[in-house]
């Protein structure tokens, strides 16, 4: 179990401020967890991988590159770097062209041709100054290219300018899967998400479960204190999400007031547990807005204990149902089903 | 073996004021009278891959370190070992590239 506050979205993503807004929930602790997120990236040094075939070049840049906040790791030729890429990660590489077995040149094409390294920024180092050499290595995929021997400054900067640029885009790509107002994913990788997941649980014959939250009455809490009040319910319910799901647990904004969680490797009986929890702290939340007014959810529950062939799409209407089950029974519960319940034989396709 | 370097031949480094490089251009120093050795002996011994090898690593190490000119001839030696593996080039040039670059490798002081 992950501890609540641990800093996570209930999604593995740890995203400075991506809550936005302030929910002042009373009965809540005062989200610190972002904080601690945001701290804890910053301790991150990013890992720079050199692949120069020469100790003396190794030697260089470790000394030239010492303030720099990065952690530095080294490759002494082109096949010791593909290897160290995979293992290491590392969020830039330095690269030579000019060295004796797999070339430069031939490290890059390799690194632009594997779908897991595509996007991995390479700087060219290099003595070969011709034109032709630049044109080749930008091709390739370079993102720059610096001359040897090494202008300490501009070897500075340019690292430091390929690290903000790689930032900027992560960044971008993560934001455009966030929901804005709620800081949770969004609908667009949930649905890419939910896909995978059910191919996984089938293929590995793994347990999976799916919840879908909705808040009950929203529509009348929005007519009744307004928008924003209505915003910083979503916010809050969010939070609750980040402080009581598990690490594991991918909590999405599905649209409106409705929320979906993944809940990977979890038996429904598990998942129900997980989403009391929720519907629990949810109800007992004194809101600083209309605090003689309270908010419930009704959660529809769709699960698996493993071994049963139920597609995406029918999984998630079948979910819909629960819920909308739910909502007949009363508001502020949960309904649940069981695909291939115990003894029962496996649910075949929809369709 | 030639005794101690004249003083007044020492190659000082580009960066010998910088003190980030000094302890590095100190361990640099150090290595290089092995570096002369081992280019020697591969000419010696006609190890022609070993040489380039030599040759191309002081071409870079040379340049980073702030010996612009070692790095020069480290560049002309790997450009004509190469070429003396490919039989365009007289052996004898070569052995006067050699002899050229293991003397600046044992002048270089940090």
């Amino acid at each position: 179990m992950a501890a609540p506050g641990a800093g996570t979205l209930g999604s593995g993503l740890s995203e400075p401020g991506a809550v936005a807004g302030d929910a002042s929930l009373n009965g809540l602790e005062q989200d610190d967890s972002m904080t601690i997120a945001a701290a804890h990236l910053s301790d991150t040094k990013p890992r720079v991988l050199v692949i120069d075939d020469s100790k003396d070049v190794h030697r260089l840049l470790k000394a030239r590159l010492r303030n720099e906040q990065l952690d530095l790791s080294h490759a002494e030729s082109g096949a010791a770097g593909l290897e160290a890429v995979q293992q290491e990660a590392p969020a830039i590489v330095l690269l030579d062209l000019d060295m004796p077995g797999m070339d430069g040149f031939e490290v890059l094409r390799r690194l632009k041709d594997d779908a897991a390294t595509i996007h991995l920024p390479v700087i060219v180092l290099s003595g070969l100054h011709s034109s032709q050499d630049k044109v080749t290595a930008f091709d390739l995929g370079a993102v720059d290219y610096i001359t040897k021997p090494f202008d300490l400054t501009e070897l500075r900067v340019r690292v430091r300018s390929a690290l903000r640029m790689h930032g900027l885009l992560q960044m971008l790509a993560q934001r455009a899967q966030l929901d804005g107002l709620t800081g949770l994913w969004n609908r667009a990788y949930f649905d890419q998400r939910w896909g995978e997941e059910v191919a996984s649980c089938q293929r590995h014959d793994r347990p999976l479960s799916l919840a879908f939250f909705d808040a009950d009455h929203f529509k009348s809490l929005n007519d009744t204190y307004g928008h924003p009040a209505g915003d910083q319910v979503l916010i809050g319910i969010a939070q609750i999400f980040q402080r009581v799901l598990r690490q594991t647990d991918i909590a999405c904004r599905y649209g409106g007031e409705e929320f979906a969680i993944i809940m990977p490797e979890t038996e429904p009986d598990e998942a129900v547990k997980v989403c009391e929890r929720v519907r629990d702290t949810l109800e007992n939340v004194c809101w600083e807005r209309h605090p003689e007014r309270g908010v419930t959810c009704s959660i529809g529950l769709c699960g698996s204990n493993g071994s049963v062939s139920v597609d995406a799409a029918a999984w998630l209407q079948a979910t819909d149902e629960q819920l909308y089950k739910a909502k007949q029974g009363g508001r502020n519960r949960i309904a649940v089903h069981q695909f291939g319940g115990p003894g029962k034989p496996k649910l075949k396709k929809a369709g | 073996m030639p005794g101690k370097p004249d003083s007044s031949r020492t190659l000082r480094s580009a960066y010998a004021d910088d003190p980030e490089m000094t302890e590095l251009l100190e361990v640099f120093c150090e290595e290089m009278p092995l570096r002369a050795a081992a280019l020697e002996s591969a000419a010696r011994e006609r190890t022609w891959e070993e040489l380039q090898r030599l040759a191309h690593q002081l071409k870079g190490a040379g340049a980073g370190y702030g010996f612009d000119q070692l790095s020069e001839v480290a560049g002309e030696l790997e450009r004509r070992v190469k070429a003396l593996r490919d039989d365009e080039c007289p052996l004898e040039s070569v052995c006067a590239d050699v002899e050229a670059l293991a003397d600046l490798c044992r002048r270089v002081r940090a």
